[in-house]
């Protein structure tokens, strides 16, 4: 790594720097310290040079489950105060224990199903902070750590629409896989790239609820966020995979914008050009697929589409891609023209996208990746070279 | 810089619901109108580049827009992302996205 000893001089976000200082190998967190220390630097920044290098020094936890909550107390400090790490008990606050919970069954998703250990593979502690700032009505995985809202607890509750963001433990999951998908095929975060970051992380959220529930595919209703909105909304939750667009209709929030087939798609750049929105159609895709496969939805589909976000897509993938390497996975994985290369075939069919099944070879990944972020990460090895 | 009025507009977020609103400063109450233009004031808004803390968008983070229209029409626009705000920005988006939400829900009421 000698020669590739400094700073890189393009923009790499210094939480995923501040995450390799913490995280990576020796030569990996040597790199990002360094980096950070210039980019510091450079920008003026009044950074304490102690900060990252006690970050660089940091230990990666030795492996296994390793939960820790914090709370914001209404603040926008992160992570906050310690209130409940590993093998604590409950706690009277309900969203502390709700964060708990929900990432637990989100670490036990990964491990018992996919074998992986933790967001990273290697055991990253499961960070989580609760009572962000106040009557704030989101949630977000900000590279490091999950951070939720208190939805809309400062108002009257006639007027309250959302509650707080940990009741839905498919939400829990959803910012749990953003980590994921960050230290895998590290979609990039806008359009169809974005809308596939955003489909994994319900896909893998919707499971682990589903498991936890010990529900089918068939049985499982398949809504994002039920329980968020207050009886004050007319809807069921957020986005549902099953039938995208009718989630929920309302005279204050309006209509779940999702479609559910390539020939609705929406172009905007709104929400960096609608990752929320045409998200829609390879949950679709995904639903079709485990419903065709029958069972437990996590055991074939989504062993296709975990392996398939980590071992194939990258950076830049569009839905043409992400049918034709969940295809080709599925091959992989049971069989050339087994029942489920034909499941995930109907289900991109069911969406408008036909998978293209091998007569002419997938066009090869965007050299070196997805710009300069990804050339970083190849450098420091923590994006290794895709395999075919 | 006299005011007429602010635009203003979150997108994204995980429900990716969008927010926004049109305040017309004559329309709010005096106090509320008072601490508004304090705020812009103390940021000096104007002066404040179109797009602050650029970095790679953070994964449902809330994207922010907001235009001050000037009464002579000038235009002033400056967007932020949710997770690497300047601090000294918060006040001002928390007021107008309360005032945004005051807003949406009072159109329901008059409907």
């Amino acid at each position: 790594m000698h020669e590739h000893n400094h700073p890189m001089n393009c923009i790499v976000p210094p939480h995923m720097l501040e995450t390799i200082a913490a995280n990576g190998t020796p030569a990996q967190r040597d790199m990002a310290v360094q980096t950070l220390v210039a980019s510091a630097e450079m920008r003026g920044r009044r950074l304490a040079l102690s900060e990252y290098l006690a970050a660089a020094m940091r230990q990666a936890a030795p492996g296994g489950k390793s939960r820790l909550i914090y709370d914001a107390k209404t603040g926008v400090s992160l992570p906050g105060t310690l209130v409940r790490q590993e093998g604590d008990a409950p706690t009277a606050d309900a969203a502390v224990n709700e964060a708990y919970d929900g990432s637990g069954a989100t670490y036990d998703l990964y491990k018992e199903v996919y074998n992986r250990d933790s967001i990273d593979g290697s055991g990253m502690q499961l960070k989580s902070t609760v009572h962000y700032r106040k009557g704030y009505d989101n949630a977000f995985w900000n590279g490091e750590q999950m951070v939720y809202g208190d939805g809309d607890e400062d108002l009257p509750e006639k007027d309250r629409l959302f509650n707080r963001f940990t009741i839905s433990i498919d939400i829990i999951g959803h910012e749990l896989t953003h980590g994921v998908t960050q230290f895998e095929a590290k979609l990039v975060y806008s359009y169809q790239p974005g809308a596939l970051n955003e489909s994994m992380s319900d896909v893998f959220g919707s499971l682990v609820k589903q498991r936890v529930r010990n529900q089918t595919a068939a049985q499982a209703d398949w809504i994002i966020g039920e329980g968020l909105f207050t009886p004050n909304v007319n809807g069921v939750g957020i986005r549902s995979m099953k039938a995208p667009g009718t989630a929920y209709n309302d005279p204050i929030l309006g209509k779940d914008p999702q479609p559910g087939h390539m020939k609705d798609y929406v172009n905007t750049t709104s929400d960096n050009g609608g990752v929320h929105i045409n998200s829609g159609i390879p949950n679709r895709a995904f639903y079709v697929t485990a419903m065709e496969l029958g069972g437990y939805a996590w055991e074939k589909a989504g062993q296709i589409w975990y392996v398939t976000l980590r071992d194939k897509l990258t950076a830049n993938s569009q839905f043409q891609d992400c049918a034709n390497l969940t295809y080709l996975t599925a091959g992989e994985l049971f069989g050339k023209g087994s029942l489920e290369q034909l499941a995930v075939k109907k289900g991109w069919a069911d969406v408008g996208i036909t998978v293209d099944d091998g007569t002419t070879p997938p066009p090869p990944p965007p050299e070196p990746g997805g710009g300069c972020l990804e050339s970083f990460l190849r450098l420091i090895g923590a994006a290794p070279a895709k395999t075919r | 810089m006299e005011i007429e009025k602010i635009k203003f507009e979150r997108t994204g977020g995980f429900a990716g619901i969008r927010l926004a609103a049109e305040i017309e400063l004559d329309d709010l109450p005096e106090d509320e109108r008072r601490e508004l233009l304090r705020l812009l004031d103390e940021l000096d808004f104007e002066e404040l580049p179109e797009k602050l803390a650029r970095h790679a968008p953070v994964p449902d983070e809330f994207s922010y827009t907001i235009s001050v229209i000037a009464k002579d029409k000038k235009e002033y626009t400056v967007s932020a992302g949710d997770a690497a705000l300047p601090a000294d920005m918060r006040p001002l988006l928390e007021m107008l996205e309360s005032i945004a939400k005051r807003q949406m829900r009072k159109h329901k009421q008059d409907d």
